[in-house]
């Protein structure tokens, strides 16, 4: 009936994960299932994602197919353009791997997309996790891999699949497999602790960085490496400072005078670029991470701030209130020819260039609100997709598609992180412990 | 430990001192310009200085921990300076042991300082011997120690010079104090941009100063965005309230 074909897709991560593709026959037809998320109000699409193990398993096995099936599910339903089938209303709520689902039983329930899978643990403590994604309509198999890792990576192994089902019916790059570090808040608000945090993109794995001793604020990622850039007061006066995720190790960028703050790294990890404000007037510097050697990019009485380079490092999105009120501004990596790109009325602030370089997110102030928007790199097409009394500091999700943010309230009530589909729709709370800021989105985690 | 009759407690909501005049229970009294008031004690009061009596400084936590524990059952009578009366029962420790000690180590605490100044005791009522003259508390007391911004701007008003004027006078007086001036900002603009502009509101300030001949090295300038407000809330007197630049005795 039909072969199953073996792909060795490639091997990954340090917890030593094998990916292998499962083909089945009939091949791909052209015209595909597919989600448009470019309308972010278009119908989401019913989908049925079966449990990963039956009854007859082992009670481990049972857990985990659970806990998978569990996350797939709600990174699925989070994103709002997949609506998740009720396992009531499946006939069966597991079907075997190697079986072809009996597609009728599903488009009944209007299922137009169905995932099964399976979960076996190994004498060695390892497990494999393989699922298939099938159009119940055409009746074809979309998609299909196997995974192998600790069990300990379970929920890295159903981002993974996440990730799998959703670049495969929306067209787009994968996100689901990342992290989230901002700033956890506590306390009264005139003396507010604020400590690093990370987290999983879906909130689980959380862990702090820093004790709360000192503020911190405005954590980033650094693109290739476990590394973090961000602002503490640790010594008293706001500098940058680098943290090693792995490690634990933290160090200061330099013995800079004045103040340095607004760190971001270069997309090839080896430069960071920040501000440096002596004597009331802030530059932005790039500066070597390898051979700490400095260069200043701005020369100009105003604030220039909030740098952010083009995804292929050409370019350096920045803040500056040299033309009277907060702007956005692009110039050349090397300093050269900045021009000025928002032109709206209001104050426009925090640009961040999107991973896929089409277009810049911004904060912006008028009237008494704050806004996040995108408008693309040459200030065309400003777009507003969220608004409220005070919100600021957009990142990027790794494929360009959502925005986090975070908000705080006019009741004075704590921050909270947001986030927001790039289409305005989907607007929802990130869930945190506790009060939270300055969200910065990890790329996606190595797959090696 | 708990908070001593005459411990000066410094920096209430930024705006002023005040010093215990009785610990029993859980209210705030503050008596100020002949007014008494009394507040439930905050929370948010927590991170007050505390600085007994005619000693250096006492760092809050000290003292402020153990309120968290007592907080809740306790009622806590502070009266300002003005206070006629220092009830002195419910400490543990002599404030006059205290004193000798301190003033002893005390770089700051010449008597020929002392005798110099005429700065404290501009108030009748105000006992005058619990200020030690260019201590912070002299310092806080005697002038006023923030200048205020408009928004989105760091330029000084002529109310402001004033201001600094009258802290000029005082750090030529007390040439050897260093001091901390600390830029903010309200919370209507992000993060990074108002930290740059708090930083430039305290360079104003060290500007104007070392204009007036006041020696850079005495002074280090700290931005702290809108990370400080010094009220909390969201409308015009708040955010007008966190606008400003703030001149602190540098306690290091």
């Amino acid at each position: 009936m039909f072969a199953p074909i073996l792909l060795a897709v490639s091997l990954f991560t340090r917890s030593l994960i094998l990916v292998f593709g499962l083909m089945f026959g009939p091949q791909l037809a052209q015209a595909q299932l597919r989600v448009d998320i470019t309308q972010g109000h278009s119908k989401p699409l019913p989908i049925a994602v079966l449990d990963f193990a039956s009854d007859q398993t082992s009670v481990t096995e049972q857990n985990l197919s659970r806990s998978i099936a569990g996350v797939i599910r709600n990174n699925l339903a989070n994103t709002r353009l997949f609506t998740l089938t009720p396992t009531e209303t499946m006939i069966k709520s597991f079907l075997a791997l190697d079986r072809v689902p009996n597609f009728e039983n599903w488009r009944i329930i209007g299922a137009q997309a169905m995932v099964h899978g399976r979960v076996e643990q190994r004498a060695d403590g390892s497990i494999s996790v393989g699922f298939r994604l099938w159009d119940s309509f055409r009746e074809i198999q979309m998609h299909a891999s196997e995974y192998s890792a600790n069990t300990s990576a379970w929920r890295r192994i159903a981002h993974i699949i996440s990730d799998a089902i959703y670049s495969r019916l929306t067209g787009e790059g994968a996100y689901f497999d990342s992290s989230i570090v901002y700033v956890a808040e506590s306390g009264p608000a005139d003396m507010r602790i604020k400590r690093l945090a990370i987290m999983d993109q879906d909130g689980a794995n959380h862990r702090f960085f820093t004790d709360g001793s000192a503020t911190v604020l405005t954590p980033r990622f650094s693109p290739t490496k476990r590394e973090i850039t961000y602002l503490s007061y640790s010594s008293g006066v706001p500098h940058v400072y680098l943290y090693d995720i792995g490690t634990g190790r933290r160090e200061i960028l330099g013995n800079y005078e004045g103040i340095t703050f607004a760190p971001r790294f270069s997309p090839d990890g080896n430069s960071l670029i920040f501000s440096q404000s002596v004597h009331g007037n802030s530059e932005i510097f790039i500066v070597n991470l390898h051979n700490r050697q400095r260069r200043r990019l701005t020369n100009n009485n105003a604030i220039d701030t909030s740098p952010s380079f083009s995804p292929d490092g050409s370019r350096v999105a920045f803040n500056s209130d040299r033309g009277g009120k907060p702007h956005l501004y692009v110039m050349n990596a090397d300093g050269r020819n900045p021009a000025r790109i928002s032109f709206g009325k209001g104050a426009y602030t925090t640009p961040v260039w999107s991973p896929r370089g089409d277009l810049i997110a911004f904060t912006k102030q008028r009237g008494g609100k704050f806004y996040i928007g995108v408008m693309r790199p040459d200030g065309s097409q400003e777009r507003l997709l969220s608004q409220s009394y005070l919100e600021e500091g957009p990142t990027w999700s790794p494929n360009g598609r959502v925005l986090m943010f975070f908000r705080e309230f006019r009741d004075g009530s704590g921050a909270k992180l947001y986030s927001v589909d790039l289409t305005g729709f989907n607007l929802r709370e990130v869930p945190t412990p506790g009060d939270a800021s300055d969200p910065a989105w990890s790329p996606l985690k190595p797959l090696k | 430990m708990f908070l001593c009759p005459g411990e000066v407690l410094w920096g209430f909501a930024g705006r002023f001192s005040a010093v215990i005049y009785e610990f029993s229970g859980f209210d705030v009294k503050i008596f100020r310009k002949n007014v008494t008031t009394t507040h439930a004690f905050r929370t948010d009061y927590m991170h007050m200085h505390c600085y007994r009596q005619n000693i250096h400084r006492h760092p809050a936590k000290t003292i402020l921990l153990n309120f968290k524990e007592t907080i809740m059952n306790l009622r806590a009578h502070w009266i300002t300076l003005a206070g006629t009366a220092l009830v002195l029962s419910a400490c543990s420790t002599s404030p006059q042991e205290d004193t000798t000690t301190d003033i002893a180590t005390s770089g700051e605490a010449h008597t020929s300082q002392i005798s110099t100044t005429s700065t404290v005791s501009t108030d009748s009522s105000v006992s005058s011997p619990v200020i030690l003259p260019g201590s912070m508390e002299d310092f806080t007391l005697n002038v006023r120690d923030r200048v205020y911004f408009d928004f989105d701007r760091y330029d000084l008003s002529a109310k402001a010079t004033e201001t600094l004027d009258t802290q000029v006078r005082w750090l030529k007086r007390f040439g050897n104090v260093r001091i901390v001036i600390g830029g903010h900002a309200d919370n209507r603009g992000t993060r990074e941009y108002n930290l740059a502009l708090s930083e430039r509101r305290a360079q104003s300030v060290h500007g104007y100063m070392v204009g007036l001949g006041i020696d850079p090295d005495r002074i280090t300038v700290i931005a702290y965005g809108k990370e400080r407000p010094a009220m909390i809330g969201n409308n015009e007197e708040a955010w007008q309230e966190n606008r400003r630049a703030v001149t602190k005795i540098d306690i290091n």
